[in-house]
């Protein structure tokens, strides 16, 4: 039988922090590990980011995460280099650029948490720009090949938008999902113009007034989601127009031809 | 100056003796009960670091699988295997976190949708067994941690240390099969995120 070891030596600063920066870890990193591969929000994307570094809780989380984990690491590889007894002034430059790098990539970090990009333009930009395209490097990178991906292709970009839709819209309208009768097995095609005739029938309803709408969500009202989605629609419709894809057509016509407002996040927001 | 050498495990009860230098039967600690070495060593006070020496408790301890002799008479116990696994995967940790930090801190300064970029590159099979990994380090450290704690912070840890080490074993091996389907499948992004087009 033991006793729980206390101490107020030299160094015992060092070790209870350690411990204490360990227990907080424990909840923020499993925390932040399953919301990133287990959960919804597991579908990062520059909006989703864009929402949590905006929320002040979210802030907080990460600001103490990031300062926690790099003290907790530091710490922890200064208490390793001071278990092979090095001379005195090796072990005070090893722990003076150690120290330095925490703080400087701690620094770097936590600016970038406490400093976000504003939603609304982050949402303004999706809206003129459209779903990303683009490559990687393949994997293994230079020796599987390339592999190119298109958000803004109709058959990804309908899955994307119906995942905002379900989870990042304030629903106080109690607007039925578009995604309920539509066959499953229907050609991207078919389901675009079933999600625009919905969309375009919720622009028509006209705004939604400031008391109804729900601003923690990244969307306050299906007004805001509806106008932000057709302009995404648009964007990637013209782009796949420009491609030589004569189905983008069909889209740019349907949202061409109805009276849809230019989608500005801090009217509709 | 004193000749160095280079020392692959710890001064076990390091002093500074560099500072104040100890007589050799203080800087020839083993991690071992002094009674294991042997009487006339001990009597003569000659250095004794190049004999092997075979702990009492050898059938508490497991294979030193360093090969090649590194490591010295360095025998592995259920605590020194723990301690090792637990600043292998710590150091791995910190050292991901300096890349994550500096990957979010890059797509944040870029085109905002270049985290829709950064997630689609995730899903390809290198970035997959590093996450795989990165979560079996974060179940160990984490849960290890805790046992650290149990054993710091009360009166009976030291009495189960073992147990608590191998209960933990199983469990960080229980999680990792169970968190490792859904990753594997990532069955909530792969209808965004899937396939090359």
């Amino acid at each position: 039988m033991g006793t729980p070891y206390v101490s107020t030596r030299t160094g015992s600063g060092q070790w209870i922090m350690q411990r204490v920066s360990a227990l907080l870890l424990i909840g923020l990193a499993f925390g932040h590990f399953g919301l990133q591969h287990f959960t919804t929000d597991a579908v990062s994307t520059g909006l989703t980011v864009a929402a949590r570094f905006n929320s002040p809780y979210w802030q907080g989380y990460y600001v103490l995460f990031i300062a926690l984990a790099l003290y907790h690491g530091i710490n922890g590889v200064v208490g390793i280099l001071r278990d092979y007894n090095p001379r005195p002034l090796p072990r005070v430059l090893c722990e003076v650029a150690l120290w330095t790098l925490a703080a400087f990539w701690g620094g770097r970090g936590i600016i970038n948490v406490v400093t976000p990009r504003p939603l609304g333009e982050v949402k303004e930009f999706y809206a003129v720009n459209g779903l990303p395209l683009g490559e990687t490097r393949g994997s293994p990178p230079g020796i599987s090949g390339v592999k190119r991906y298109d958000f803004g292709a109709e058959e990804r970009e309908l899955p994307m938008l119906l995942h905002y839709l379900a989870h990042h819209v304030g629903r106080s309208e109690k607007a039925p999902l578009p995604a309920a009768g539509v066959p499953v097995a229907a050609s991207a095609a078919v389901r675009g113009k079933v999600f625009d005739e919905w969309a375009l029938a919720r622009v028509s309803e006209g705004p939604t007034p400031p008391e109804r709408r729900d601003r923690e969500e990244i969307f306050s009202s299906t007004y805001e989601f509806a106008v932000w989605a057709l302009r995404v629609r648009e964007a990637d419709a013209l782009r796949r127009k420009r491609a030589g894809d004569t189905a983008a057509t069909d889209v740019l016509g349907r949202i061409g031809g109805a009276n849809v407002p230019s989608y500005r996040a801090n009217d509709l927001h | 100056m004193a000749a160095t050498r280079l020392r692959l495990s710890p001064v076990i009860g390091a002093t500074a003796s560099h500072h104040a230098p100890c007589p050799p039967s203080v800087r020839l600690e083993s991690p071992f009960d002094r009674s294991t070495l042997p009487p006339a060593a001990v009597a003569s006070r000659l250095p004794t670091s190049h004999l092997v020496i075979e702990p009492d408790r050898t059938h508490g301890a497991l294979r030193n699988w360093v090969p090649f002799g590194v490591g010295g008479a360095y025998r592995y116990f259920t605590g020194s295997l723990a301690y090792v696994l637990h600043r292998v995967s710590g150091l791995a940790l910190l050292v991901y976190l300096f890349f994550h930090i500096h990957s979010i801190t890059e797509a944040s300064h870029a085109d905002p949708r270049s985290y829709d970029v950064l997630v689609r590159r995730f899903q390809e099979t290198d970035f997959k067994l590093g996450e795989l990994a990165l979560f079996a380090a974060l179940l160990f450290h984490g849960l290890n941690g805790l046992r650290i704690l149990l054993v710091d912070f009360t009166s009976t840890g030291t009495h189960w240390h073992k147990r608590l080490f191998w209960g933990l074993a199983v469990l960080t091996a229980v999680l990792f099969v169970l968190g490792a389907i859904p990753l594997i499948l990532h069955s909530n992004v792969q209808p965004f995120f899937s396939g090359a087009r």
